[in-house]
């Protein structure tokens, strides 16, 4: 492990041109888990333990494990500050922990820092690290990242005025770039949603924390789906927003933008969500024949 | 100008080229002037497409891709791949209600030979279809 193991302070060696998720508010602004005294002591305790006692010792596993276990909510609260990205959150957690495990070891108590803030950017350099490595299924430049987030605006807005979605062209003027940028631009919304293509549902509820799922508005009456019954399994398998803009979209011919307003998200997510669940859809019905 | 406009690609019978059609339906789409949200329909209609074909496409075959226009103010994407089992696309299936949701008129053809041919007809207007 040369640099992948590279400590929070470390310069961290990306590529220029990728964008790198920033967690939704500033680190220094993120308020960790409260702490009690006891927990501090105890926290210094382990540490202490760890430092003297040698490898083989298994008093220093137990030390380890428990300082490990004790800061698992400072993990679980820093992968959640990454969630709604296209990775499901237990993956961001199982990340996060691996995180939080490097921290342990490699922390020095003869600096003088206290575990946790030594911890925080560890941590989060390990989340950082997975949406760099495995997070774009293909590199999307930031000029593109940046139009696909423009072209979203822009979409909303021209929405507003004309009562539809808008065309390529219109775009294209409105946000004064080509209209093949705009093209571009809309591909990589879908580069962006490979990577949560197997997202496990049991999070679809984390994921993409809009109101409308907290809502209970109109049944979307599921019942009329079930009638087909190859699909009926699947279409439960994914998350129940999902479920609710596929009906919308095929069964009550809605269209991309009146889901989009109906759930309150944007019309590129609402594709997104779209294209995703039919590919998952579609590999749960390959092998029986349809 | 009486240029044939017929569009034709051609790529091998594989996944990973669908990107290369993807890519040229919104093209098209764009200079028909759709609205984005009618090219992100005929882009999903266009992978649905695919996924069937390319799931009963034998080895080393191609898929061959047409876009024809088609009046009012649309097209036609016709998508043609060889099958194992000359097998049709059901109407019963969850791929011809995703299409039929999609575009405005979907055509399902198997020729002698076994080339299962997709038909999607798609037209500028937004209209939602009742």
């Amino acid at each position: 492990m040369s640099d992948r193991a590279a400590g929070p302070d470390a310069p961290e060696a990306a590529a220029p041109d990728v964008v790198e998720p920033e967690p939704e508010e500033p680190l220094e602004k993120i308020a960790e888990p409260r702490w009690s005294t006891r927990d501090r002591t105890r926290e210094r305790e382990l540490i202490a333990l760890i430092a003297e006692l040698p490898e083989a010792d298994p008093r220093r596993s137990s030390a380890r494990d428990e300082l490990v276990t004790m800061h698992l909510p400072l993990a679980a609260f820093l992968a959640r500050r990454f969630r709604d990205r296209g990775e499901s959150l237990d993956d961001l957690t199982q990340v996060a922990t691996i995180g939080l495990i490097k921290a342990v070891d490699r922390f020095d108590p003869q600096r003088g820092v206290e575990f946790s803030t030594f911890a925080t950017p560890t941590i989060v350099g390990e989340i950082k690290r997975h949406f760099r490595d495995k997070g774009w299924a293909i590199r999307v430049p930031r000029r593109l990242q940046e139009l696909r987030i423009s072209i979203g605006r822009a979409t909303a807005e021209l929405s507003q005025s004309t009562g539809r979605s808008p065309t390529v062209a219109e775009l294209a003027a409105h946000l004064d770039v080509g209209e093949e940028d705009i093209l571009e631009g809309m591909e990589s919304a879908q580069a962006y949603a490979t990577l949560s293509l197997d997202a496990s549902s049991a999070d679809g509820m984390e994921e993409g924390s809009s109101l409308a799922d907290t809502l209970g508005e109109d049944d979307p009456g599921l019942g009329e789906v079930e009638t087909r019954e190859t699909l009926h399994p699947l279409v439960a398998t994914l998350p129940p927003r999902e479920q609710r803009i596929i009906h919308m979209r095929f069964y009550e011919n809605m269209t991309q933008a009146q889901i989009a307003e109906q759930i309150g998200v944007s019309q590129m997510h609402v594709s997104r969500l779209l294209a995703k669940s039919l590919a998952q859809l579609r590999t749960g019905l390959v092998e029986p024949t349809h | 100008m009486d240029l044939d406009p017929t569009v034709t690609l051609r790529v091998p019978a594989n996944s990973a080229f669908v990107v290369l059609i993807r890519a040229a339906v919104s093209a098209m789409c764009a200079r028909l002037d759709f609205t984005i949200d009618r090219i992100e329909d005929v882009k999903l209609a266009v992978d649905e497409a695919a996924a069937l074909l390319l799931s009963d496409a034998p080895q080393d075959t191609h898929l061959d891709v047409r876009f024809t226009p088609d009046a009012p103010d649309g097209m036609r994407v016709e998508m043609t791949a060889p099958t194992v089992n000359g097998r049709s696309l059901e109407r019963d299936s969850f791929t011809w209600t995703v299409l039929t949701a999609l575009v405005d008129e979907v055509v399902a053809t198997v020729s002698a030979d076994r080339n299962l041919t997709i038909s999607l007809a798609v037209h500028r207007s937004e209209a939602v279809r009742p």
